[in-house]
């Protein structure tokens, strides 16, 4: 009923110019895929079902949201994007996305200071993620608790390690340079234990993903996301591990972003409100097990404990200052490739 | 050793996809001499120069050399000289090169084959062009580069396929005398594939009239048109007044007209041929063996001779007549003539 | 009045040339004179920094050496593979020529993606290989996810280019040459070495033109089949453009790899002109 009004709306606009602007939705970009179905199911449609008009624009990866932002830079077709923070800080330093205020979004005082700080003076954090290691829980037993796990040279040709620039090539690089000094920048531990760690290494590009190359039996171990890691675990009846290594992990932050020049800039403020409310923060939780950013969710604890937001998880989270990471990249970059992956050539 | 022919193709088959192209082909050639094959194309004559020189195998049959077996010996091993009608002359070698080649497969000195490829180049009259690339040679010069090599390497018999025939026609009249010469000089043994009636009639000790790979006949290129054994040959081989007609008593009957014949007489239907040199124009009171009337259809003049068609009431009739003495000029087209022609010169075969 | 027919007929494809080629070129060209500071912001400007970055990294060299490398190795692998059944496809006349171009060529039907999903089949660590060398005892080679992968990846998706490129060179090879050769006492193996390779050589010097060209642009076969081990050129932009998002840099990078591929295919120009004269 509510949707053949719709259509007739649409269809009014065509005729009427002044009504396009009422009828026509708000877009919203980001990743495709499980992320896609889930937070259509979730979030996308209960903001509709409320008198929300919006769309849903598949996107690839961070990067290339990044890129359509920049081409469409002087005639913007988007109004909210989620992207990964590194990439989002980007698009805040170049003026492609709004800054936000408590004024313009009262709902940012019950947001996460981290999450707050992710997005700087642009969007906050929408979702918390956090590294994890994946594995054959079939051929793993008993259920590993340590990174050094992988160490052991029974898993040679085994492991798949996303190298950087990829962020879990990064992370891991930062969790193993925590573990051994305190600081997750003094990287050169690290590079030791990787140069040991790459003869086992079977790819250093897990394709398409390293969830997949494990449940089909291509590999036994790999980097990944605890979210997705948790929804393969239940799709595939436990045969996917997830562990969450004792020397730490990193957080993964999606900021969600309002577009500088958005075209549907009152609707896109409405819909990151609700993002970042309460309700929907708790429903995508409990669906794709991405921990909360609103404080004032309340989390069924079941899902809860299989996030980041569990007290003993949260405890193991290493704080990461992106903006200084960007800045190690491009060394790490190297230093993987001339030391840790030449090391492990086959 | 004279009894001993040099090539022989004994029992020779050839067929493809059931068909047969050459059927049964016989042939022997002595030391020296020259064979034709003559016929239209399809006839089998290429198919039969193919499988000499061992680029194609016969279904049955054999090729002899000096009386040696060589219908296993792939091509290579056949030390035979072939002229291509294309020529494939390699394009990427000079035509010195394209001379030595064979020289240089037979292991010859690099000295000695300097020599030689300097003579065969002096004996086709292009001393001066050994440094040239084939497609900067005229068609002509390429023919005769292609002899040469052919020739350099002193081949056991020379295969000429239709090695004229992408020549204009002044040209190929004056290289194929000029060929004839050169195999005679050096002695060579060929076997020369064509389908152009005067070159096999001008060049050859042998024609051999090829026909649905068969041979129709075999013979000095006199007799093969003076004496044709089939109908097939008269027709191919130069031109002819063509009639039918029914024997009786007295000779064939063609129309009302009765035409005698040289020799035994025959019964039933008849072909009848009659060569255009053998048929005169008449005068009122000349007589000759027989006679037709007719009117002139059309005068085409060549130089020395010019070509008279007469149409008469059994079908047209070629003349030949001699331009030396100006009387072809009082022929118009539809001027009434008679014509009339010896007995001997009368061919006939049966229907 | 005749000049300007001929390029009123030519002005339809210099436009599409013009739009589908010239300006992305431009535009390509703009991006590689931006920079990108050290946290990963594009800054608009006019500055050769992008490129002097580059070209100050000794990494980058040896990246693009064995980006040469890479392709020149399976360009000749390509050629060498494909000559024979080019060859023969040239040759035969059995009523299956069709059929059989059409298989030669084939792969060309298939998405890259596809066919290196079924090399992974293959060369995989218990792929079909391995399992026949491991059925008669013998041991495993690692043909995936490294180098190797990528050579055999690569030479197999450019040997059907390889392939339709010798055919199409094949013109100038008249089987009478062949056949004169043999007649004047050649054995088949000189003849190929004196006539049929000299005679084809143009032809295989436009098909490894060809596989070096596809092969040094190829993306998807080291990307996929490389296992993270393999860099060269085209992933280095790929990974530039979509993972690092230093847009100058793939841009710079991009330019480079076109000034080679314009000096290659100048040289070759230069080559057949030489030759021909």
């Amino acid at each position: 009923m509510n949707r053949s009004l719709l259509r007739a709306a649409a269809a009014l606009a065509l005729v009427v110019p002044l009504a396009a602007q009422a009828a026509d939705p708000a877009r919203l970009l980001t990743y495709s895929g499980v992320f896609e179905d889930n937070y259509t199911d979730v979030v996308v449609k209960p903001f509709q079902a409320t008198g929300g008009n919006l769309q849903f624009v598949s996107g690839d990866s961070s990067a290339t949201m990044l890129g359509q932002l920049r081409t469409q830079k002087t005639d913007p077709q988007l109004d909210v994007v989620i992207m990964d923070t590194t990439t989002a800080a980007l698009a805040c330093a170049e003026g492609l996305v709004e800054p936000l205020t408590p004024a313009m979004l009262p709902v940012l005082g019950q947001i996460d200071p981290q999450a707050r700080a992710a997005g700087g003076t642009c969007g906050p954090g929408v979702t918390f993620d956090h590294l994890v290691i994946v594995y054959d829980a079939k051929a793993v037993t008993p259920a590993p608790t340590s990174l050094m796990a992988m160490w052991d040279p029974k898993w040679k040709g085994r492991i798949g390690m996303d190298a950087p620039p990829n962020i879990l090539g990064l992370g891991l690089t930062a969790v193993l340079a925590h573990a051994a000094t305190g600081d997750w920048k003094k990287a050169d531990p690290a590079f030791e234990e990787l140069r040991k760690l790459a003869p086992s290494v079977q790819t250093f590009q897990p394709q398409p993903d390293p969830y997949a190359l494990i449940l089909n039996g291509t590999l036994t171990w790999g980097l990944g996301w605890n979210a997705r890691g948790q929804l393969y675990h239940d799709r595939s009846q436990g045969r996917l591990g997830v562990m969450l290594p004792s020397e730490g992990t990193i957080f993964q932050i999606n900021t969600i972003n309002l577009v500088k020049g958005a075209p549907h800039r009152d609707e896109a403020l409405k819909f990151i409100a609700y993002a970042l409310s309460a309700p929907a923060q708790k429903a995508f939780t409990e669906r794709m097990f991405y921990a909360p950013t609103n404080t004032t969710a309340q989390i069924d604890p079941a899902a809860a404990e299989r996030t980041a937001n569990a007290a003993d998880n949260k405890a193991k989270v290493i704080p990461i200052d992106w903006t200084e990471m960007l800045k190690l990249r491009d060394n790490w970059n190297q230093r993987w490739r001339r030391e840790v992956i030449t090391a492990g050539a086959r | 050793m004279a009894d001993t022919p040099h090539l022989v193709l004994e029992d020779l088959c050839r067929g493809f996809g059931g068909t047969p192209v050459v059927d049964r082909i016989n042939l022997s050639v002595a030391r020296g001499k020259l064979i034709a094959l003559l016929g239209p194309s399809g006839c089998g004559k290429t198919t039969t120069l193919r499988m000499v020189a061992g680029l194609e195998r016969p279904d049955s049959g054999r090729v002899l050399v000096d009386g040696r077996d060589v219908t296993a010996l792939p091509s290579y091993h056949r030390r035979m000289g072939v002229v291509f009608q294309s020529y494939a002359l390699f394009p990427h070698m000079t035509a010195s090169a394209n001379i030595a080649f064979g020289l240089q497969m037979q292991g010859v000195g690099r000295a000695d084959r300097r020599r030689r490829v300097a003579a065969a180049l002096a004996m086709v009259g292009l001393p001066n062009h050994g440094n040239a690339k084939p497609r900067t040679l005229s068609g002509g010069q390429q023919q005769r580069v292609a002899l040469a090599r052919a020739l350099a390497i002193e081949p056991d018999v020379l295969l000429l396929d239709e090695p004229l025939s992408a020549l204009d026609a002044k040209l190929r009249e004056e290289l194929r005398a000029e060929m004839r010469a050169i195999q005679l000089r050096v002695g060579a043994t060929a076997l020369f594939v064509t389908h152009d009636q005067a070159e096999a009639l001008a060049m050859a000790d042998l024609v051999a009239v090829m026909d649905h790979g068969r041979i129709a006949q075999l013979g000095p290129p006199d007799e093969v048109f003076e004496h044709p054994a089939t109908p097939f040959v008269a027709r191919f081989v130069g031109r002819s007044a063509r009639f039918e007609g029914q024997w009786d008593a007295e000779g064939i009957r063609v129309g009302n007209m009765l035409l005698r014949t040289g020799g035994a007489a025959g019964q039933g239907t008849a072909q009848i041929f009659v060569r255009p040199h053998h048929i005169s124009l008449l005068g009122s009171d000349t007589v000759a063996d027989n006679t037709f009337e007719g009117r002139v259809s059309a005068v085409d003049y060549l130089g020395e001779v010019a070509h008279v068609t007469v149409q008469t009431d059994a079908g047209p009739a070629p003349i030949e007549m001699s331009t030396r003495d100006g009387a072809w000029r009082d022929l118009r087209a539809g001027t009434q003539v008679r014509i009339g022609w010896s007995a001997d010169s009368t061919l006939w075969f049966p229907a | 009045m005749r000049r300007s027919t001929g390029w009123l007929l030519c002005a339809p494809a210099l436009a599409a040339l013009a739009i589908a080629f010239v300006w992305p070129m431009l535009v390509l060209l703009r991006m590689s004179l931006n920079v990108t500071d050290e946290s990963g912001v594009l800054i608009p400007a006019w500055s050769l920094a992008t490129y002097k970055r580059l070209i100050g990294d000794s990494y980058n060299w040896g990246m693009s050496w064995d980006s040469l490398v890479l392709s020149a190795t399976a360009a000749t692998a390509a050629v060498l593979l494909s000559y024979p059944m080019a060859l023969f496809l040239f040759r035969t006349h059995s009523r299956w020529r069709g059929l059989l171009a059409v298989v030669a060529v084939a792969p060309l039907l298939v998405s890259g993606t596809a066919r290196v999903i079924g090399w992974l089949v293959i060369l995989g660590d218990h792929g079909l290989i391995n399992a026949v060398l491991s059925f008669f005892g013998l041991p495993a080679v690692t043909l995936i996810n490294n180098w190797a992968g990528v050579r055999i990846g690569l030479t197999e998706s450019v040997m059907p280019y390889a392939t339709l490129a010798l055919l199409a060179g094949f013109g100038r090879l008249d089987p009478r040459l062949e056949e004169a050769a043999s007649t004047l006492g050649s054995l088949p193996i000189r003849t190929f070495w004196r006539v049929t390779l000299p005679l084809t050589a143009g032809a295989i010097g436009a098909a490894w033109l060809l596989a070096f060209v596809l092969s040094i642009s190829a993306f998807i076969t080291p990307h996929l089949m490389g296992g993270g081990r393999v860099f060269v050129l085209a992933t280095e932009i790929y990974d530039a453009a979509t993972q690092t998002l230093d847009w100058p840099a793939a841009a710079a990078l991009s330019v480079y790899t076109l000034m080679l591929l314009f000096v290659l295919g100048g040289a070759k120009v230069a080559i057949s002109r030489r030759s021909a004269a």
